[in-house]
């Protein structure tokens, strides 16, 4: 009977099912009506079997409950067959009729009862079981929040015991403090070491006082501002005092741990850097860049005096020449013999040659070297307007040569004595020219050309060119180029070709 | 303003080279009128002579130099200046051109450059 409810309870049987159920039901009946009929000896008790039918009609639905019955039915019409089917009770029959009637009535009620008890208990019984499904869900969220608990307070402890190593061990100084008073909450080893103190005497001490008192001021300054939210970092290289008295420079770098809920300040977290060593070479290296600028300075004030010095040397020089120069000149206007006049004047002209050079100086860069070109046209320049021969046309063509003043005095004076003699000898009143060339090869060798095309001179004999009996002009000549290693070649024209070199490097370096 | 002399006014603390320039000028055959070694003197005697020409030292004794005499002369004459400088310095160069210098010669310079230019400023 359990699979007739649970088809029920369950509310799955199909009108096929049902069918073939209440076929079933009713082959069943017409067994147990055939069996009834040899024991009971009459049809009546068989009506005991509508009842049954009854039940699984109601138990089943109406389909299958009239599909039985018309089965039923049918089981008990050929039952009856053979015998007249009446509705008239005999009084023996009675008591069977009513035995079925109660017995139907009997199983309808216990069926009922039973059914009713079982949806409930079915009902409590889902119940239960969601509920249980439901405890068992908890349970297990439960657990797995326990789990997670677990994890992240091992999490929290890992990370926790990782701050306290690297805290603790850290090879800089690092420092707790309460904000708003600045005492310390925690200072590490390394802090401690830097400032020879254990870490227990530090805790309660305010920052401050470990601070040299000339940097208090600024970094409470500087302090504030991060306190105050006014600025984000606050970095500073300042120094404390250790317990010994002695100074330490560090670079302190704090932020302030604010709370989450109102960025009211909690903690004043420091980070310390011992930068004793680092200061002490950085003020060693200034110390040392600022001496080093100082004779820089110095350097440079004593090269600013050298050269004013020298200019003001050059400008003597020059201007002494000048005098020296105006006392021939005035000299030599008291003199009526022309020819000393002409010998004054050549004494004046090489005293130019001197004073050119000091002004050449004076305008020099290096104070020491000049341009050789213009100074030897300035040079013939003079000597042409001091000459009677004023038509003569002098062009000098020189290298762009440096010459210092050992080599460009004895030039000068050679040039002066060479171009004096052309003019006074050369052309004999008439034009001409003179061509003066300074040439400097790769090897360093200046060579001087001097050529006119004037008539030419008294040939000077052998030797170096130059007789002895010559005039003081050509004496000075020779004298000068012995002193220079100077070579002088006459070259045999029309006019006068000179040829004199200078070989480099066999005295010293004279020309740049 | 009144013409000026066919003078020279030399002004120049050095003596001897003021006698050199006096030498040079004479050679000319132009008279010399007077001889300045300050910038006060050399104003009080150009405007006292009006010379067409001063030859003028830049370097000076006193407080002034040749260019702040020639300034007031320029305002006060109008004589041409010629300048004689000893030095090439932008400095110097820099003041002399405040002034209207007819020339300016570089010492040493040569009889030669010195009468050319005096004759041509006394010419103009």
């Amino acid at each position: 009977m359990i699979p007739l409810f649970r088809h029920r309870l369950s509310g799955t049987a199909s009108k096929s099912e049902g069918a073939i159920a209440g076929l079933g039901g009713a082959l069943a009946s017409v067994a147990v009506g055939g069996l009834l009929r040899d024991s009971a000896g009459g049809g009546e008790p068989l009506m005991a079997i509508f009842p049954i039918l009854i039940v699984v009609a109601v138990r089943w639905g109406l389909f299958p409950g009239i599909v039985m019955l018309a089965f039923g039915m049918l089981g008990a019409w050929y039952v009856y067959i053979g015998q007249p089917f009446s509705f008239e009770v005999a009084p023996e029959q009675a008591g069977s009729l009513l035995i079925a009637a109660v017995s139907g009535g009997l199983i309808l009620g216990i069926c009922k009862l039973l059914d009713h008890n079982i949806t409930n208990l079915r009902t409590a019984h889902a119940a239960e079981a969601t509920l249980t499904a439901q405890l068992r869900t908890r349970s297990s969220e439960l657990e797995q929040a326990l789990q997670e608990q677990e994890r992240s307070r091992q999490a929290i402890e890992f990370s926790e015991s990782q701050f306290r190593v690297s805290f603790e061990h850290a090879a800089v100084g690092k420092l707790q403090a309460e904000p708003h008073t600045g005492k310390i909450v925690r200072a590490n080893q390394a802090f401690c070491d830097m400032l020879g103190y254990g870490a227990d005497e530090l805790v309660g001490i305010e920052g401050w006082r470990l601070t040299f008192p000339e940097d208090v001021e600024a970094d409470q300054e500087a302090y504030r501002q991060v306190l105050e939210g006014k600025a984000t970092r606050y970095i500073r290289e300042k120094r404390y005092i250790r317990r010994d008295g002695t100074l330490v420079w560090a670079r302190v770098s704090l932020v302030i741990v604010r709370s989450p809920a109102d960025a009211s300040p909690m903690l004043a977290v420091a980070v310390v850097e011992n930068i004793d060593d680092q200061r002490r070479y950085q003020l060693a290296l200034e110390q040392a860049k600022a001496n080093l600028e100082q004779t820089l300075m110095e350097r440079t004030e004593a090269l600013r005096q050298r050269a004013l010095l020298l200019r003001e040397v050059y400008h003597r020089v020059k201007n002494n020449l000048q005098v020296v120069d105006g006392l021939i000149m005035l000299q030599a206007r008291l003199i009526e013999d022309p020819d000393a006049r002409a010998q004054l004047q050549q004494t004046r002209d090489r005293i130019f040659a001197l004073g050119l050079v000091h002004h050449q100086l004076m305008g020099s860069e290096d104070l020491q070297t000049f341009d050789v070109s213009p100074f030897l046209t300035q040079l013939v320049d003079n000597l042409v307007a001091s000459s009677v021969a004023k038509q003569v046309r002098i062009d000098v063509r020189a290298d762009p040569i440096k010459v210092d003043l050992d080599f460009a005095i004895p030039l000068g004076l050679v040039v002066t004595e060479l171009v004096t003699n052309a003019l006074k000898h050369a052309f004999g009143g008439r034009p001409g020219r003179i061509m003066i060339g300074l040439e400097k090869d790769a090897a360093g060798t200046v060579t001087l050309r001097l050529s006119d095309d004037g008539m030419g001179m008294p040939k000077p004999s052998a030797g170096n060119g130059v007789a002895p009996s010559m005039g003081l002009g050509m004496k000075i000549i020779a004298g000068l180029l012995g002193q220079m290693r100077g070579e002088l070649h006459r070259e045999d024209t029309t006019g006068t070709d000179y040829r004199i070199v200078f070989q480099q490097g066999n005295d010293h370096e004279r020309t740049q | 303003m009144n013409a000026l002399n066919r003078t020279v006014l030399i002004v120049e603390d050095e003596f001897l080279i003021a006698e050199t320039l006096a030498a040079y000028v004479e050679d000319l055959g132009v008279p010399v009128c007077g001889r300045a070694t300050m910038a006060d003197e050399a104003v009080a005697l150009a405007v006292e002579h009006r010379p067409a020409v001063i030859l003028m030292d830049v370097r000076l004794i006193g407080k002034k130099d040749g260019v702040d005499a020639a300034l007031e002369v320029y305002d006060k004459v109008g004589s041409r200046v010629i300048f004689l400088t000893g030095s090439q310095e932008p400095a110097t160069m820099e003041r002399i051109s405040l002034d209207h210098p007819y020339a300016v010669l570089f010492k040493p310079m040569t009889g030669n450059q010195l009468k050319t230019t005096i004759s041509a400023a006394l010419a103009d």
